[in-house]
């Protein structure tokens, strides 16, 4: 695996270096923002790292640049900034996730390693379920062909419903796989989160799909509660 | 020479010139035209009664006028002279004159201004000017004339006209205008110099108070002014301005000891990181050491670290929100997002959390607030983290969202040993710690004050309370977010 750091603290990138390769990783290292996005875009690469902080180049700019070139390279960023309007800018401008240093090294290549296998991962994996679409690796969910605009959370939540249809899913289980949080069983996190959900996949269009089966959890079904 | 322009004193006294100016006008433009009336109509008076004497004691024939017999005393008012001013003509309806004053000489009332027409008023006042006049009266002037029309019992209409010179009148109206629009003048003076002095009398105060605040700085900040013996407005400005003061040097003190607190958290460990890393750098050392300080440097940055970002988010707190990074986000959704933040501290500490959410209202609206997702999650993070840190092993802590019209609240309840009654208000002081207690949020002292600056700074509030039966409760108010703004899905990474 090839990644490219684009970085311009010699020890920092050093470090990045050095524990890239340790890790088996195949890693090059360019301290300069048009130098990097070259790089970049001649491809070969299965992820690029990315600073913010540049002397000759903004890296937003840089992260722009390669996705308008269609460069499809997974990119993580790294910056010192960590206000919401910085990294929402990051984000939009193309980069794939964010990381604000100082890090914890595991963390960075447990990024790194989730980077990796999105980029793996078939273009554009679609779930659906009668006329509901999820765009997973878009993160797009669409019904009847009208965009349904979901928080990150409930785009989880219908991403579990819709990987398990017709199936009752315990509120438990629910619970576990859609939050890191152990939420007790007397909690009612899991009504309202699929009370909204409802609000947004079920209630503007004719048929339900999502239904209540009392005492045991939440179903995703076509042809009613089952009995 | 501008500033004096400017200045309140030469205001005030322009003000009171130009007030007292203008009443002074009306005043002379009153008194003027009250005098002048009652000057002409007099004269008009003094002339009627003449005539009315005259006509009353003569009988006008053809051929000339005889005084009637019973008219005994009134010769004197048709001797002319002891009346030099007095002039008389009698014309009869067929235009001959039968009588007329000797100080006419030889000249008539001009024929033209006699009419015996049936229409006209039987007496007529009028001012005669121009050649007749210059004639009679020997020098350019005013006659003013009374023409009379009479007719006797026998039948006969004759014309009395009756003039007096109006100079004399004229220059007494005159004169009274000239001294009253002096006397204006005068006194708007007089009340232009009183007022100028009088107003650097009263503004000398003001002036004083002044001088004094100048001394008044970050280094001088104990000074306070002077309040003057009196109970005026002067003495209330004075009270409040000092009452300033007090604020800004409690507040200026406050400042000092942060920095100074900041100060120590920063330098303690580079302290220890700088100078471990040169002692073992004087000698060999074995690895097992190195390994040892290198395990230490991970450590003491880690806390660093904590310690900046916590200074950092202090500091974003009490800047203000970035209008670029405001969006609406539901009360929900950042609570969650902190519960998971604290999940491997609670599952470590054995303590469980117990989230309750706000489904939503009448209107199918979430509980949404507009504001910076990172602040208020991490507002929440840090009274979670602190009750948790707080709670015995297998106690729970209770997060709920609700809603408060206009506000949504969001309550922390823990079953820990509480807060000592006197330190209620005192635990949301930065660098806080309860006598003893150094294990919260943040371990540097900072997460309470964080999550009050992140309350405030979204215009809501924070407080705290005991709950009975042990244990202590954090209530945060926010107001929800109404009205048109677009909502984008907020998204708060986990970085």
């Amino acid at each position: 695996m090839r990644l490219l750091v684009i970085e311009d603290n010699p020890k920092v990138a050093g470090m990045i270096e050095q524990g890239l390769t340790e890790q088996g990783y195949q890693v090059d290292v360019v301290h300069k923002g048009f130098e990097g996005e070259a790089k970049a875009a001649r491809g070969g690469y299965e992820a690029v790292v990315l600073d913010l902080m540049l002397p000759d180049r903004d890296g937003v700019d840089v992260c722009r640049n390669l996705r308008r070139r269609g460069t499809k390279t997974p990119i993580l960023m790294l910056t010192a900034l960590s206000e919401t309007a910085d990294k929402v800018a990051g984000l939009d401008a193309g980069a794939d996730d964010y990381l604000t240093k100082p890090f914890e090294f595991d963390e960075f290549l447990a990024r790194v390693r989730a980077l990796l296998r999105r980029g793996e991962a078939t273009e554009g994996t679609v779930l659906k379920y009668e006329d509901i679409q999820m765009d997973l690796a878009k993160r797009i969910v669409t019904r009847a062909g009208e965009t349904v605009s979901l928080t990150p959370k409930e785009f989880s939540l219908l991403e579990y419903l819709m990987r398990n249809p017709n199936r009752v899913l315990g509120r438990t289980a629910i619970a576990e796989q859609v939050w890191d949080v152990d939420i007790g069983s007397d909690s009612n996190v899991i009504d309202v989160y699929i009370s909204t959900l409802r609000r947004k996949i079920d209630k503007p269009f004719n048929k339900k799909l999502i239904h209540t089966v009392v005492g045991t959890g939440y179903v995703l079904g076509a042809e009613g509660a089952p009995a | 020479m501008l500033r004096l322009f400017h200045s309140l004193r030469f205001k005030l006294t322009v003000l009171y010139v130009i007030v007292f100016g203008i009443i002074q006008v009306l005043l002379y433009v009153v008194v003027v035209f009250v005098y002048e009336s009652r000057q002409w109509s007099r004269l008009d008076e003094r002339l009627r009664q003449r005539a009315q004497s005259m006509i009353e004691v003569i009988d006008v024939a053809a051929d000339g006028v005889l005084e009637r017999p019973s008219a005994v005393g009134v010769r004197p008012y048709l001797d002319a002279f002891q009346f030099p001013d007095f002039y008389y003509q009698i014309r009869l309806e067929n235009g001959k004159v039968v009588d007329r004053s000797d100080n006419m000489r030889r000249l008539e009332f001009p024929a033209g201004t006699v009419r015996f027409d049936k229409k006209g008023p039987e007496r007529k006042f009028e001012t005669m000017g121009g050649g007749f006049a210059r004639s009679l009266l020997g020098v350019d002037g005013e006659l003013r004339v009374l023409t009379w029309y009479h007719r006797q019992p026998d039948g006969t209409l004759y014309c009395l006209q009756a003039a007096m010179d109006r100079r004399p009148f004229v220059e007494a109206v005159v004169d009274s205008r000239q001294l009253l629009a002096t006397t204006c003048l005068v006194s708007l003076l007089a009340v232009g110099v009183t007022a100028w002095i009088l107003a650097k009398r009263s503004l000398a105060p003001i002036e004083d108070v002044g001088k004094q605040a100048e001394d008044v700085s970050p280094k001088k900040l104990d000074l306070r002014i002077e309040i003057p013996n009196r109970q005026d407005e002067v003495a209330e400005m004075v009270t409040t301005v000092n009452q300033m003061l007090d604020r800004l040097e409690q507040a200026f003190s406050e400042q000092g000891r942060f920095i100074a607190n900041i100060s120590h958290e920063l330098k303690t460990p580079l302290t220890y990181l700088l100078g471990q890393a040169q002692v073992l750098h004087r000698q060999a050392r074995t690895p097992e050491e190195y390994d040892q300080f290198v395990a230490n440097v991970e450590d003491e940055m880690r806390r660093l670290k904590q310690t900046v970002d916590s200074f950092l988010m202090l500091a974003r707190s009490n800047a203000g929100l970035r209008e670029l990074g405001v969006t609406d986000i539901s009360a929900n959704d950042f609570v969650m997002e902190a519960l998971e933040r604290c999940q491997p501290l609670a599952s470590h500490q054995e303590v469980q959390i117990s989230p309750n959410l706000a489904p939503a209202d009448r209107d199918d609206a979430d509980p949404n607030v507009r504001g910076d997702p990172e602040l208020l999650c991490t507002m929440v993070e840090n009274l979670v983290r602190n009750a948790i840190r707080h709670s015995p092993p297998t106690a729970t802590v209770e997060v709920e969202v609700g809603w408060c019209d206009p506000d949504v609240a969001i309550v922390v309840r823990d079953q820990g040993p509480g807060i000592p009654e006197g330190q209620l208000e005192r635990i949301f002081d930065e660098f806080y710690h309860a006598s003893g207690d150094t294990s919260d949020a943040d371990g540097v002292g900072l997460g309470l004050s964080i999550a009050r600056a992140v309350a405030r700074l979204h215009e809501g509030s924070l407080k705290v309370e005991n709950r009975q039966g042990g244990g202590a409760e954090f209530t945060i108010r926010l107001p929800l977010a109404r009205g048109a703004q677009p909502q984008r899905p907020a998204s708060i990474s986990k970085s």
